[in-house]
């Protein structure tokens, strides 16, 4: 487990991942236009079992989310994306209350929506926000939230292959 | 021929960009080109200038810049850890002349190219030389022995604008005037921050990051011309939670100019409806295959190849050509590459980094720039080419 798991406190940990993408940055790693004079927001990704899985680093230009850095446990420089266009929503993806709004349409009558966490699908490039579903019909549900879009995750879909390794490509 | 002032300027834009390249470290921020020493060929004419140079760093150099366009290059070179103070030298000179009593002949002396590079320092009177003594060494440089056909031994003089080939001074000499017709406008617009050398500043004035001059990078163009416009790939966020291969089968498609729905692509592909999505299993990668190869009715040839390399990739884009990429779990379309040169040249480990179009989040995507070719693990890639008629 990194220094930052058992250490440091959230505050610190969140502001070295910070300097590690502003590291990045500078480095010329990660190619964000912008990024020089926008915000550096870190927020961390879990895989489910609550372990840190890294930093995603939203680059803020005021409401405006135009891309992240993505670290790894280590605070590692991993990958540096834009969205295209004028970006997303700061909010969609960095804000937990606003995830929950996001996913709430999917909940079913009955559930009720746990606490969101910023983790992935199968994949770490496969970015999104978890909402654990609650309820004695919800089966064990988890919505994934990305952005504005909202779908419930089926980890079934390859149920069927045959290959033992791991899931197929989706 | 231009005077010798001239060159002045295209020197201090060559000094300039050896300084950029940090092929020196800063070990030349902050010079500036001051008096230097003529140096003539055996012949008599003017060769080069031997420039003392000394930076912010306090290291000693010199730089040779020539005078002479049969020279070739503007910056001949730069020696770095070697002061070059012309007084002292020719004070060492005399005193090394006055055992041989050559001294109180002599009514000129001057440095001389004697076996170019080496030099030597040359007392004349009335225009005849009396000693020839080596740079340094002081020891007497012999006079000539062999015939004009045999060539020089190790140590003798020679002429360098007589006993040069004349085709190859020719070269020379166009080689070293188009050199001086590039640089003129760089140095007309950048004077002010080139005889001063400063890297920052320069790096501002041009606009460029540092970053820029040292990575290796390429991106998909419209064909391999460097000037041609780009990018040449649109990205095309996946239509549902599980159609990432959809959405980059789509991508190299439309790259190629054949137009399909990720609707019409999961037909092909096998990945259910937009209601009842579904992945590829891994039973089925060589689909990518057969539907890029049969949507393009034949006229790509695609290749699937495990645990991709590097060079693939790099290669496939120095070629034009994107490559799809998996990744556990996951499918997106390489579009470039960079790698860090500058760690190369120091023996570190230098970054590497693909561009990506990923087709993640869905409906939307992200172009990734740079994804970690050190922290990601690629276990599939799709190649795809025009078949030749």
């Amino acid at each position: 487990m990194s220094e930052d798991e058992t250490d440091l406190g959230p505050e610190v940990a969140a502001a070295r991942a910070r300097d590690a993408a502003a590291d990045a940055i500078a480095r010329g790693w990660a190619r964000i236009p912008g990024a020089d004079a926008s915000d550096l927001v870190p927020v961390r990704i879990h895989v489910p079992t609550g372990e840190s899985a890294g930093w995603f680093v939203g680059v803020v230009d005021g409401a405006r989310l135009m891309g992240f850095i993505q670290l790894g446990p280590d605070l590692g420089f991993e990958r540096a994306s834009t969205f295209g266009g004028t970006g997303q929503a700061a909010n969609d993806w960095l804000d937990p209350g606003r995830v929950s709004e996001v996913a709430a349409p999917l909940a079913r009558p009955g559930e009720r929506l746990g606490e969101p966490y910023l983790s992935y699908d199968r994949s770490p490039e496969r970015i999104g926000w978890i909402v654990p579903v609650i309820g004695s019909e919800s089966g064990g549900r988890q919505l994934m939230v990305t952005g504005s879009s909202v779908f419930e995750l089926h980890h079934s879909t390859t149920e069927d292959d045959p290959e033992p390794k791991g899931p197929g490509r989706v | 021929m231009p005077d010798s002032e001239s060159f002045r300027t295209p020197a201090a834009v060559e000094l300039s960009l050896l300084n950029v390249s940090t092929e020196f470290g800063d070990d030349l921020e902050g010079v500036s080109l001051g008096a230097g020493t003529t140096i003539y060929d055996l012949n008599g004419e003017e060769l080069f200038e031997r420039v003392p140079i000394e930076g912010r760093a306090g290291v000693p150099a010199f730089a040779d810049i020539a005078r002479n366009p049969a020279m070739g290059a503007i910056l001949m070179g730069v020696s770095r850890g070697i002061r070059w103070d012309e007084a002292a030298l020719l004070q060492q000179a005399r005193e090394a002349a006055g055992v041989r009593k050559a001294q109180r002949e002599a009514d000129s002396v001057r440095f001389v190219a004697y076996s170019f590079p080496k030099v030597a320092v040359q007392f004349l009177a009335d225009g005849k030389e009396i000693a020839l003594l080596e740079l340094w060494t002081w020891q007497p440089v012999p006079r000539r022995r062999r015939s004009k056909e045999d060539g020089p031994s190790n140590f003798e003089r020679w002429s360098f604008l007589d006993e040069n080939p004349v085709d190859d001074l020719a070269k020379r000499r166009a080689r070293f005037r188009a050199r001086v017709r590039e640089l003129e406008p760089i140095g007309d617009r950048l004077t002010d921050v080139v005889m001063t050398i400063d890297r920052a500043r320069l790096l501002d004035r041009l606009g460029i990051s540092l970053n820029d001059l040292l990575f290796d990078t390429r991106e998909l163009h419209f064909t391999t011309r460097n000037g041609d416009h780009h990018p040449c790939l649109e990205l095309r966020g996946q239509e549902t939670n599980v159609w990432c291969v959809g959405a980059s089968v789509q991508m190299v498609l439309d790259f190629y100019r054949y137009q399909y729905g990720q609707v019409r692509l999961a037909q092909e592909l096998g990945l259910g409806t937009v209601s009842n999505p579904n992945g590829l299993p891994h039973s089925r990668d060589n689909d990518v295959v057969t539907t890029l190869e049969k949507l393009s009715n034949q006229s790509l040839d695609a290749t699937l190849t495990q645990n991709p390399t590097w060079n693939l990739f790099r290669d496939e884009i120095r070629a034009n050509r994107p490559v799809i990429s998996f990744v556990p779990g996951h499918s997106r379309v390489v579009a470039g590459y960079t790698r860090s040169t500058f760690m190369t040249l120091i023996n570190l480990t230098p970054f590497r980094g693909l561009l990506v179009y990923d087709p993640w989040p869905p409906n939307a995507g992200v172009i990734t720039r740079w994804e970690n070719w050190a922290t990601h693990s690629y276990t599939q890639g799709f190649t795809s080419h025009v078949t030749l008629v």
